[in-house]
């Protein structure tokens, strides 16, 4: 049963919306979000309700994804801050290990130093529960096909 | 990856529309989206050039509502066929818990076909996944076009692993639907399983 | 805006872009249309695979222009990244391209930000006095099926219940909270074919 899914528990999300709510009020940002990375909303902060969270959580994790993939090509493991200037509003996205992404929209009036700070500090406080979430570990390099097997699979 | 969430009594899964570029993906996608009922679609993302060739991915949440108590969501989603988005396509299939192989029926796509398979076998080892058990279903669409390969043909070469196949003609709606229900049945057997 | 388009305009896009290299110190710039096709480079990209850096920058500007659509603004105008040697900057010329600008931590974000910002007007004048020229019509990419955002809402909706007895038995369950265990033999597999 459950194989090869995650499962969040009630308590679990609970502490986690805590820790996202107590991000918003002392950075004093506007939306905070989490998503898995498969790109699933896992939680987010009440916010304005014209904003879909779903389409937001989905359009964020393929931004971080393609930031990530632009990170490796230049050579660098993972990019420290990641950063989206808009007239209005400015992103601030941060991986919580390799299960999520914590997103963070905030005012441009708002500083980044502030920003920065307590969302490190909520990615260390949301990485325990998101690494429970993960039930199943990814399969093994030796469970997946070898470069001969794909080949045997297709006898092109 | 599929997603439990006791405390919104909601179960997420993933599904992907891979193939050669032009092959119908997003078309298929177009399709569902007019199809189904407002109460169990949300909003389509299609992230595309001008010339509306998918330039990262489209995005389409289904919503069946509470079967059982649970709220069971689909994501579905494409990858953008051309080749240089090879990078894309590789983060679109992070954590897919079924795949749509859209196959271009033409003659001069047979090659765009295999190459795109290969590409998604390795696509998906990167993603520590295998094209050996994922819940996967084929779509030879554009059957409605001339110069097509034989079904036969089709199955013979593309289909190695004796899936679930569709004849479709994407943009009329045929084998859209039966594909998308048979990769749904594939995802929710496995979870079950 | 497509390579083809431009045509031997490509020569004052080549000045500016080394010009701006020079002014700002920065590595390398690529420019690119909106698909993430390369249109030119300049400075040292030997070592680079920038075929995919134009492709996954392009794809991260869409994504960003999403995510501002959704947010009721019109668009981030810069992407900054930074990592640990490498800087990456990413902004567009409105809807003609996309550039894309390398630099290391020697150079000062201020100074890229401010002269990316003069290159980026140059860049504009040439690109509209092709549009002009040619009569080249720019199509902006959509995002959202949905044109109308403004009614873009949650959905709250809750579709009833295919059945009338599930929709018993899940009040049942709502109320002695005991819905931990999800019931997998009865799959709803039936009640997908209601559905479709």
């Amino acid at each position: 049963m459950f194989k090869g899914s995650k499962v969040l528990q009630p308590e679990d999300l609970n502490q986690m919306n805590n820790i996202i709510e107590k991000l918003k009020t002392q950075s004093k940002c506007l939306v905070v979000l989490i998503v898995d990375d498969s790109g699933h909303l896992i939680t987010n902060t009440e916010s304005d309700p014209s904003i879909d969270p779903i389409l937001l959580g989905t359009l964020t994790a393929g931004n971080f994804g393609a930031t990530n993939e632009l990170a490796k090509l230049i050579g660098e493991a993972e990019f420290t801050l990641v950063l989206h200037e808009g007239n209005k509003e400015n992103i601030h996205m941060l991986a919580i290990g390799d299960c999520g992404i914590l997103v963070v929209i905030f005012a441009n009036t708002t500083p980044i130093g502030l920003i920065r700070m307590y969302s490190q500090k909520s990615v260390t406080a949301l990485l325990p529960y998101l690494e429970k979430m993960q039930v199943e570990k990814k399969a093994s390099k030796k469970d997946l096909p070898s470069d001969e097997d794909l080949e045997n699979l297709f006898n092109w | 990856m599929t997603m439990l969430n006791y405390a919104k009594k909601e179960i997420i899964c993933k599904i992907v529309y891979y193939g050669p570029g032009l092959s119908g993906k997003t078309t298929n996608l177009k399709f569902i989206y007019g199809k189904m009922d407002t109460q169990y679609k949300g909003k389509m993302i299609a992230i595309a050039t001008e010339t509306e060739r998918t330039l990262f991915f489209d995005f389409l949440p289904l919503d069946f509502g509470k079967i059982k108590g649970f709220t069971t969501k689909f994501q579905l989603y494409t990858v953008p066929g051309q080749a240089i988005y090879t990078n894309s396509r590789k983060l679109i299939l992070k954590g897919a818990d079924g795949i749509v192989f859209v196959a271009d029926s033409q003659i001069d796509r047979m090659d765009d076909n295999k190459s795109s398979l290969k590409d998604m076998a390795l696509n998906l080892r990167e993603q520590g996944l295998d094209i050996r058990n994922i819940p996967l279903v084929m779509q030879w669409n554009k059957r409605d076009l001339p110069n097509i390969v034989p079904v036969e043909k089709l199955e013979e070469t593309l289909n190695f692993r004796k899936v679930p196949t569709f004849e479709g003609v994407a943009h009329k709606g045929i084998g859209v639907m039966s594909a998308l229900k048979t990769v749904i049945k594939m995802v929710l057997n496995k979870l079950g399983g | 805006m497509k390579l083809s388009q431009i045509g031997n305009k490509i020569d004052p896009i080549n000045e500016i872009l080394e010009n701006f290299l020079d002014d700002a110190g920065v590595t390398c710039a690529i420019l690119c249309d909106m698909g993430g096709e390369i249109l030119t480079t300049k400075g040292d990209i030997t070592t680079l695979d920038f075929t995919n850096i134009a492709a996954m920058a392009a794809g991260s500007y869409a994504t960003t222009k999403g995510i501002a659509n959704l947010l009721g603004q019109s668009e981030f105008s810069l992407l900054f990244h930074q990592g640990t040697k490498n800087n990456i900057l990413i902004s567009s010329v409105e809807n003609f391209a996309i550039f894309i600008i390398l630099f290391d931590a020697n150079t000062i974000l201020g100074v890229v930000k401010q002269k990316s910002q003069e290159m980026k007007e140059t860049l504009k004048i040439i690109f509209e006095e092709i549009v002009k020229g040619k009569g080249i019509v720019i199509k902006k990419a959509k995002v959202f099926e949905e044109r109308d955002l403004d009614k873009v809402k949650p959905s709250k909706k809750k579709p009833k219940p295919a059945k009338k007895d599930e929709a018993e038995k899940e009040e049942a369950e709502e109320k002695d909270g005991s819905s931990k265990k999800f019931d997998f033999d009865s799959l709803m597999i039936d009640d997908l074919d209601d559905i479709f």
